[in-house]
């Protein structure tokens, strides 16, 4: 059986008047990667701050590796490692007097740190940097020694609080496979992001977060099926009778149907040959069309159809 | 220790920053040092422009001419009451006498009254200095006639008589003791509180900066290193910091001043102690208040010099008005400065050793309030963090 990593019951952190989390409960299996995802301010950066035990709570219990975690409880601290938001490096100190400096503070044998320190130097690729203070470098590559520093102690747990953030594509997937490597070499993971395509692509499981609260809890396929909508297909056409979509509209699995003058969109919640049954609706009745595509449901969905807002608009 | 070597490495890129105060500081120090007034009083003679009319023109008359011209200047004016009066007026003359004439006839009958007939601004000090200076002469000349001396010969020990001049040097005592100063090394230690505040400010407020700017606060405070550990780091490395800049100015005075300091100089160097930790203590009160990074210089300045100007640090404090005086009461360096002028003699404020242990304590409340204002100030941001 899989070992609980975190485990929180009843998270309630209120700030005056506003409630950041609201009864939150969670729990990470060791090995996961598991995603928090949310639009701003829906509770993230806390949920991680009272993890951590860098922020009291009002209500609730925070768990990890089966202990409770208190600010004074450096035993699990020594297994935790932590890349927030924004980065947090010395510009006085060099890259490596960074790294060095951060898993000093975890270990404290030169040699075995020496060793740990080159490690992570070479997993975020930063080996022709060593000597360059951090003004010195690009955006990915400062985020990188970012990771680096919370890393470099090889830590149990590792929490990265949107580590992508104003980070160029080519970067993020670096980031993105780094995250991935460090899981597969043992590590639990809990990573925060809007970016819903990066929950997608990393996490194992993920919670969806709104206003403080869980909303969603599952894997990618277990939170698309909470959408009523299993697919839209598009197609290209430039006029179609009302008789004919209203031929459409009585195909099996189709729940709305719609000309905007251009495409013809059906979308379609679950069964399978729907694409195929469409097409032959619109060959029986001699009608021509252009492209056609298909469009699964994103996690954006699955937060449109709970909250009844987009995930993307929440965050302007 | 490695919250430590991190202060140590902060520290030494902001540095230079402080250094140049530093260095600024000790060149002006050793300038003024090697060109200042040794505090000692001297005493010269005035000289005064003085213009001699000799309607007598004899050998007496002459004399005392050239005796007037070895002790002030003899300067000429038309002998005309215009002249005269403008020549006054426009202080191109001290002092206009003329040597009536008979005045070698009546002095030889030992009569000194009404030789001369004079014009001088009324009541001027000019007038009494020379009209004592003729008397004397002609008080001295009559002496050695009546003595049997000849004229020549009267005049001649006359001149040679009023020529001596005594030296004099001045010296205070205080109960019983020769005082030390006042002496050019307190003045060293005048400047120190400017000097202290701004490297403190410049130099460590950035270090505090930067080991509590919230993303690195928060990643120590997610490792293993415990709370205490790292304030108690923290507190190391300022107090090593503070101790260092402290000796270099104690150090850099010793060698400025020829050697190890003596007598009350002890006094002012535990004065500057206690600046210093103030000084300490108000730059961590600034960190404290998490300013941004290029506004600390400002701040430096705004302290530095605003606390040094009110408080007598670089005019003296018996210069400024009652107003500033007692707003200056309020910052700590008024009491530093008012030790250090107790110690300098340069107030005249007799020197007391509870008197200086007085002002010391006050300034070592100060530090006090200053460390508690931090304290307070820290948990405030604490639970605003929360």
């Amino acid at each position: 059986m899989e070992k609980t990593v975190v485990k929180i019951e009843n998270l309630v952190k209120r700030y005056k008047e506003l409630i950041a989390l609201d009864h939150f409960s969670l729990e990470i299996k060791e090995g996961e990667i598991f995603g928090l995802l949310g639009p701003n301010g829906s509770g993230k950066t806390t949920t991680i701050n009272c993890l951590l035990s860098l922020l009291s709570f009002d209500k609730g219990t925070v768990e990890i590796f089966g202990e409770k975690m208190t600010p004074v409880n450096y035993r699990i601290k020594k297994d935790i490692g932590v890349i927030m938001q924004n980065v947090a490096v010395f510009d006085e100190m060099t890259v490596y007097e960074n790294i060095d400096y951060f898993c000093g503070l975890y270990i404290t044998d030169k040699k075995v740190r020496k060793q740990y320190v080159d490690d992570a130097v070479k997993f975020v690729g930063l080996e022709d940097f060593l000597k360059f203070y951090p003004k010195k470098l690009s955006g990915g590559l400062l985020r990188r020694l970012n990771i680096a520093c919370g890393i470099a102690h090889k830590p149990k747990l590792i929490i990265l609080d949107e580590p992508t953030v104003a980070v160029d594509p080519q970067s993020r997937n670096k980031i993105l496979e780094g995250i991935q490597e460090l899981n597969k070499n043992g590590a639990t993971i809990i990573y925060t992001s809007h970016y819903m395509e990066e929950i997608e692509q990393i996490c194992t499981r993920i919670a969806i977060m709104d206003k403080g609260k869980k909303i969603a809890e599952g894997t990618t396929d277990q939170l698309k099926k909470m959408v009523k909508n299993t697919e839209t297909e598009t197609i290209e056409i430039l006029d179609i009778p009302e008789a004919v979509m209203e031929e459409i509209r009585d195909l099996p699995h189709v729940y709305n149907a719609s000309h905007d003058g251009n495409d013809l969109v059906i979308s379609c919640s679950g069964g399978k040959h729907n694409l195929i049954r469409i097409l032959q609706v619109l060959q029986k009745n001699e009608l021509s069309f252009g492209r056609v595509y298909t469009t699964l449901p994103t996690l954006n969905d699955v937060f449109l159809e709970i909250t009844g807002t987009e995930l993307r608009d929440k965050e302007d | 220790m490695q919250v430590f070597n991190a202060f140590m490495k902060v520290l030494r890129k902001r540095i230079g920053t402080a250094m140049i105060w530093v260095v600024i500081f000790l060149i002006i120090s050793f300038t003024i040092a090697n060109n200042a007034d040794t505090g000692k009083l001297k005493f010269e003679s005035t000289k005064m422009d003085i213009c001699v009319f000799d309607e007598d023109n004899t050998e007496a008359s002459k004399a005392l001419t050239e005796f007037l011209g070895k002790k002030h200047n003899i300067v000429t004016v038309e002998n005309d009451k215009d002249h005269i009066l403008d020549a006054l007026y426009y202080g191109r003359a001290d002092y206009i006498m003329t040597i009536k004439e008979g005045y070698e006839q009546k002095l030889a009958a030992g009569d000194t009254e009404e030789l001369f007939t004079s014009y001088h601004v009324h009541d001027s000090y000019e007038a009494t200095l020379a009209e004592n200076l003729t008397n004397e002469y002609v008080g001295t000349v009559n002496a050695y006639l009546i003595g049997g001396e000849e004229m020549s010969s009267a005049l001649t020990k006359t001149e040679k008589a009023l020529s001596q001049e005594v030296k004099v040097t001045t010296e205070t005592f205080d109960k019983g003791k020769k005082s030390d100063g006042p002496d050019e090394k307190f003045f060293y230690f005048q400047y120190l509180p400017y000097v202290f505040i701004s490297v403190m400010i410049v130099a460590l407020c950035p270090v505090l900066l930067k080991l509590n700017q919230k993303e690195i606060k928060h990643r120590t405070n997610c490792s293993c290193i415990t709370a205490r550990s790292q304030s108690a780091q923290i507190i190391l490395g300022s107090t090593v910091f503070v101790l260092a800049v402290w000796l270099i100015f104690m150090i850099a005075g010793a060698v400025m001043f020829g050697g190890i300091y003596t007598g009350r100089m002890w006094y002012a160097v535990l004065n500057s102690f206690i600046f210093i930790v103030i000084s300490a203590g108000i730059s961590i009160l600034i960190s404290a208040f998490s300013p941004a990074e290029n506004v600390v210089n400002v701040i430096a300045n705004i302290i530095g010099l605003g606390m040094s100007f009110l408080c007598g640090v670089f005019v003296e404090q018996n210069l400024l008005g009652d107003g500033v005086l007692n707003a200056a009461r309020f910052l700590p360096a008024f009491w530093y400065i008012k030790a250090n002028d107790m110690l300098a003699g340069t107030t005249g404020e007799v020197f007391s050793k509870s008197k200086l242990f007085e002002y010391m304590g006050i300034e070592a409340l100060f530090a006090v309030a200053i460390f508690a204002a931090v304290i307070i100030v820290m948990k405030v941001n604490h639970d605003k963090a929360d």
